[in-house]
């Protein structure tokens, strides 16, 4: 099961759920093709996932909340290479997940760290 | 604006190039710098461009973490602009990155006379309570500073299980002394991430766990001075894109408080100039030579105390 996202307009993001697709061997052959799931989300991630995420991120390091906004990048909020490798293993612990080593190199903002938790919670939940 | 000018051309501003083989450390101290002195800080502030004053002005409120801003591109502007002759000032250079993020100088003056922009590389760290920069001529370069006390809130061994190699993963998990083992760590950290930093091509392309330092093991260690220094021998186990490039390691103490490694790159034909060398009882082997100031920038330069080098690598293919 995959998350395809289509559009990636920093308001907008509209994400298809492609479940899987089963056929049955031999001739009974059907195609389950699950639910395609379309889910509208302001800022991809949800808001409760985003303030969650602030938390854990300004705790790491030792900010005030407020400044942890949706478009800081880490490094603006101060964290150097390690803080950035705390703060998944925390975000991990938090919603006990496990993050995939080049996603998360592709993080660079908080709204990127929310949207990958987003992401791979919702795909553990399903 | 008579005074400030006079500030970075007095002579005592203008330094001669780094030689080959040499690298040239420039290390802020904020602590060295008092809240009082508005006019110095007003100073720094007129040197930024606009983009660097809006982006601190606006990635944070938090007044220490503004400070280290304003402190690096301060350090940055006026450590390259000594090198060049008094023609060009901190304020008129730009700044670019390539793709992977290293940031790159843009010279304001092409040529005066016979002068040339120098081709300088540079790279700059820093912690709240150290700001760092090294400067080679043409020879890529990699810092990392790290301070000694620094509070992990992750397990120390689930870290290095996840960032370092399993060699080094393996080695680290020998230290029964939790200090000891918080300091190792650092300092392994240290010497990877200025690696990263020296090859200028992002983590994708060096992931950390794919090469390993390893200190010689009949010497654990951790302090030492520079005469019984340690060899590091780096191994990839993975040969990184620049495979033909050699590169060399420094790890030391700049200040007790703090770790610091610089990874240089070993250019071919090396011809050295006779030149002092600031770290006390520096041997001449493996050709690489480092100075290392204390600087209060545009106010003063002194050669830093109390540095100590605690390992130094043979020169080594990648």
């Amino acid at each position: 099961m995959g998350s395809i996202v289509i559009s990636t307009c920093s308001w907008f993001k509209v994400k298809v759920y492609v479940y899987h697709v089963l056929c049955a061997k031999f001739f009974n052959v059907s195609f389950v093709l699950g639910d395609i799931g379309l889910r509208l989300s302001y800022c991809g991630a949800d808001a409760e996932t985003f303030q969650v995420v602030s938390a854990v991120i300004a705790e790491q390091l030792a900010i005030d909340v407020n400044d942890v906004r949706a478009e800081s990048k880490f490094t603006d909020l101060g964290a150097d290479s390690l803080d950035t490798v705390e703060i998944m293993m925390a975000l991990e612990e938090k919603f006990d997940i496990q993050l995939d080593e080049d996603n998360a190199e592709q993080i660079v903002t908080v709204q990127h760290a929310a949207d990958l938790i987003q992401d791979v919670v919702t795909a553990k939940k399903a | 604006m008579r005074r400030r000018l006079a500030m970075w051309t007095a002579s005592h501003l203008m330094r001669p190039l780094p030689g080959p083989g040499e690298v040239h450390v420039w290390c802020l101290f904020p602590e060295d710098i008092t809240g009082e002195d508005t006019a110095l800080w007003k100073t720094y502030k007129e040197l930024l461009s606009p983009s660097e004053k809006t982006h601190i002005a606006q990635c944070s409120s938090n007044p220490k973490l503004q400070t280290e801003k304003l402190l690096a591109r301060t350090l940055v502007r006026t450590t390259l602009a000594r090198y060049a002759s008094g023609i060009v000032a901190p304020s008129s250079l730009r700044f670019t990155k390539n793709e992977f993020g290293k940031p790159n100088v843009i010279w304001p003056v092409k040529r005066l006379d016979k002068w040339r922009p120098p081709s300088l590389c540079f790279n700059l760290t820093h912690t709240q309570s150290l700001l760092m920069c090294a400067v080679t001529q043409k020879a890529e370069v990699g810092i990392d500073v790290e301070e000694r006390e620094r509070k992990f809130t992750r397990d120390l061994m689930a870290l290095a299980r996840r960032q370092l190699s399993p060699e080094e993963a393996d080695w680290l998990s020998q230290f029964t002394d939790p200090n000891e083992q918080r300091c190792q760590f650092i300092q392994l950290w240290t010497l990877k991430e200025a690696y990263v930093k020296a090859l200028g091509k992002g983590i994708s392309k060096a992931p950390l766990k794919e090469f390993t330092f390893t200190f010689n093991a009949s010497s654990p260690t951790v302090l030492r001075n520079l005469k019984q220094a340690v060899t590091i021998p780096i191994s990839l186990s993975r040969a990184v894109e620049n495979s033909d490039d050699a590169w060399q390691f420094l790890l030391l103490q700049p200040s007790a408080c703090h770790y610091a490694s610089i990874c240089t790159q070993i250019l071919p034909s090396s011809t050295f100039e006779q030149g002092s060398l600031q770290l006390e009882g520096w041997s001449d082997h493996n050709n690489l030579r480092v100075q290392i100031w204390r600087t209060v920038p545009l106010v003063r330069d002194e050669a830093l105390e109390g540095a100590v080098a605690l390992a130094l690598s043979d020169p080594l293919s990648s």
